[in-house]
């Protein structure tokens, strides 16, 4: 699992540090750390809890590849 | 679910909980093993340390682990309250190894046997696996802190 750099520049664009964003969902700044750095794959309520804090959707987020490939059409 | 422990919330995150269980796979499989060599070497007809120091420092060597373990992967809650217990237990140990290296001084010997340890040995060696988990804590905090704004540049 690679690093989730579109997860960081979200959160670097709204101002929003590692320990700010870990407060802001409830979770440890190591999980922020893990998340970003692709160590911890999170559950999907997790997922979603950033995203909202973000206001991102999950694809622009977790979502691994362009958006048009998450149907299956290669 | 919200508890209190020591006055603090002692609620862990999701990536926390995934390595808790890991911990206490460690110390399990931990504990089966010394308890098996303990039984071996028992069956042998030896007895490496004194009367309850067998048992006593085959549950600390697990606790170490896991407590060991914690620190390092920071499974601690997101209120803390963890620091507390390191500092209690890491002085509990100093002033356990300070006892015990004064009793040797005196003359209380380290090996009881040929094989056995004595009770000022196992009194040291609890004391310094004690103390050596206080390190290991504040190692992790220095190494964290020095680490938190690396991370948020990167």
């Amino acid at each position: 699992m690679g690093k989730n750099l579109k997860l960081k520049a979200a959160r670097a664009a709204m101002g929003l540090t590692q320990q700010g964003l870990a407060d802001a969902v409830g979770v440890t700044r190591q999980t922020i750390v893990a998340i970003e750095k692709g160590d911890y794959n999170p559950t999907v309520k997790l997922c979603i809890l950033i995203c909202q804090t973000l206001g991102k959707t999950l694809d622009e987020l977790f979502w691994p590849g362009p958006p048009n490939q998450k149907e299956g059409t290669s | 679910m919200r508890r209190k422990f020591f006055g603090c919330r002692n609620d862990l995150d999701e990536r926390q909980l995934l390595q808790r269980g890991d911990v206490f796979q460690h110390g399990i499989i931990l504990f089966f093993v010394l308890l098996l060599v303990n039984a071996f070497l028992k069956e042998g007809g030896i007895t490496w340390a004194e009367g309850m120091w067998e048992n006593l420092l085959i549950i600390w060597a697990v606790i170490a682990l896991c407590l060991g373990e914690y620190a390092i992967k920071e499974i601690y809650p997101i209120g803390g309250g963890m620091t507390v217990i390191y500092v209690m237990e890491g002085l509990c140990g100093a002033f356990l190894l300070v006892v015990g290296i004064v009793e040797a001084a005196m003359g209380e010997p380290f090996f009881t046997g040929p094989h056995t340890l004595g009770r000022t040995g196992c009194q040291i060696i609890e004391g310094a696996l004690m103390v050596l988990l206080l390190l290991v804590f504040c190692g992790k905090k220095v190494y964290n802190h020095r680490k938190e704004s690396q991370d948020d540049e990167t």
